[in-house]
């Protein structure tokens, strides 16, 4: 009985500190849409191919005590595919999706490899993920290259209204907004200067 | 007496007017770059601005600020170049289609008490009059902006102060935030009337 009553306990105490707190970061439009462009004049002249990425759910634990018990389960290829077609449609008229590579107009390849994030005290995190992108212009490849983004953000309470602000929230706006600063940044750079230049950027 | 000098030469240069010129660089990011290399230019524009000097007021809740901005006019036509670039030809012509002018303005600057008594700048809001003149229309335009420039309102963390916020608004880069934020504006206006 007492055997028993041993190993309950045990038990209890395992899911009291092990990570049994599941959370999937949600992917919203809301995250970026303050930081996407509307109302360009788009290119019509070119086509844009994105390679659609599978659902792929990669499980983390944050670091940070404050975090221990949760794990976040985001998916990683859903949030590319938004992210990644987000980016181009501010300058792109056509964006679709493909499954082939193709070898006419812009074709994009590309893949988040890993996310790291640690959850501090109060409200602040610090996000730190890695994108894998090969661009490809009428066949030719003129990127292949891992791109690395940081995201941090440290929230005071303001005098205004508390929100519906929490870490997650926080956690999902920085990972789309960290995403988005890989195409748009990094990537923007690259994909111009290889395009002017004909020289691939590896 | 050299020691004189140079104190009241610096004391001058941090307290009284400060050279604004603009680039168009905020434009470049905020414009469609793939235009410009996919996009065929067939057509000319004309355009032109005042060669003349605009004293922003600067009020602040701080002592110690600049008393004015003074800003150089004529700078506005790279922002038009980087603006008009994506789709013309643009050439700089007094006889010109488009004209754009500063006419006056004003800078804010709110500073809030957030520890210790260590002073940090919050806002920044320029007001510019403007006046364009698009193939003889004249369109006079009064036009204000702070420096969230107007994106990120659906932000879930609006009730907080983010390290951006403050980052993004030290005092040493005030003149780059005005320079921003007066780009913007003029962004906003040709896109309003393009």
């Amino acid at each position: 009985m007492n055997l028993f009553r041993n190993y309950v306990l045990i038990l209890i105490t395992f899911f009291i500190f092990s990570g049994c707190y599941d959370i999937t970061p949600e992917i919203k439009e809301q995250y970026i849409e303050g930081n996407v462009k509307k109302d360009l004049r788009k290119v019509s002249e070119e086509v844009v191919y994105f390679q659609k990425n599978d659902i792929k759910i990669l499980a983390k634990h944050p670091d940070g005590i404050k975090a221990k018990p949760y794990t976040l389960n985001s998916d990683i290829g859903t949030l590319n595919n938004f992210v990644g077609t987000s980016y181009f449609k501010q300058y792109f008229n056509n964006v679709s999706y493909t499954d082939d590579k193709k070898d006419k107009g812009i074709y994009i390849k590309s893949y988040i490899k890993d996310y790291n994030f640690v959850y501090l005290l109060g409200y602040a995190i610090e996000l730190k993920t890695q994108v894998h992108i090969e661009a490809y212009y009428d066949g030719q490849q003129v990127i292949n290259k891992d791109y690395v983004s940081e995201r941090n953000i440290y929230a005071m309470m303001s005098t205004g209204v508390f929100g519906d602000a929490n870490l997650f929230t926080l956690f999902s706006e920085a990972f789309h907004e960290a995403v988005l600063n890989v195409y748009k940044n990094e990537f923007q750079k690259d994909m111009l200067t290889a395009l002017k230049t004909k020289i691939p950027v590896k | 007496m050299i020691k004189k000098i140079l104190t009241i030469g610096l004391l001058s240069s941090f307290l009284f007017g400060e050279n604004i010129s603009l680039t168009g660089e905020t434009l470049s990011q905020l414009g469609n770059p793939y235009k410009i290399i996919f996009g065929e230019k067939n057509k000319i524009i004309k355009v032109y601005s005042d060669k003349k000097e605009i004293k922003l007021k600067v009020n602040s809740n701080f002592n110690g600020q600049k008393e004015e901005f003074v800003l150089e006019n004529e700078s506005v036509i790279s922002v038009m170049k980087q603006f008009y670039g994506e789709e013309y030809k643009v050439i700089v012509d007094n006889k010109s289609d488009i004209s754009l002018n500063i006419l006056s303005g004003e800078v804010s600057l709110d500073y809030t008490d957030l520890d210790n008594n260590i002073q940090t700048l919050r806002e920044i809001v320029v007001s510019l009059n403007i006046e364009m003149n698009i193939n003889g229309n004249k369109i006079n335009k009064k036009i204000t902006l702070d420096n969230t420039l107007g994106d990120k309102n659906n932000s879930d963390y609006q009730g907080f102060i983010t390290n951006e916020d403050i980052m993004n608004l030290k005092i040493m880069s005030v003149k780059e935030n005005v320079i921003r934020i007066i780009e913007r504006e003029l962004f906003n206006i040709m896109k309003e009337t393009r």
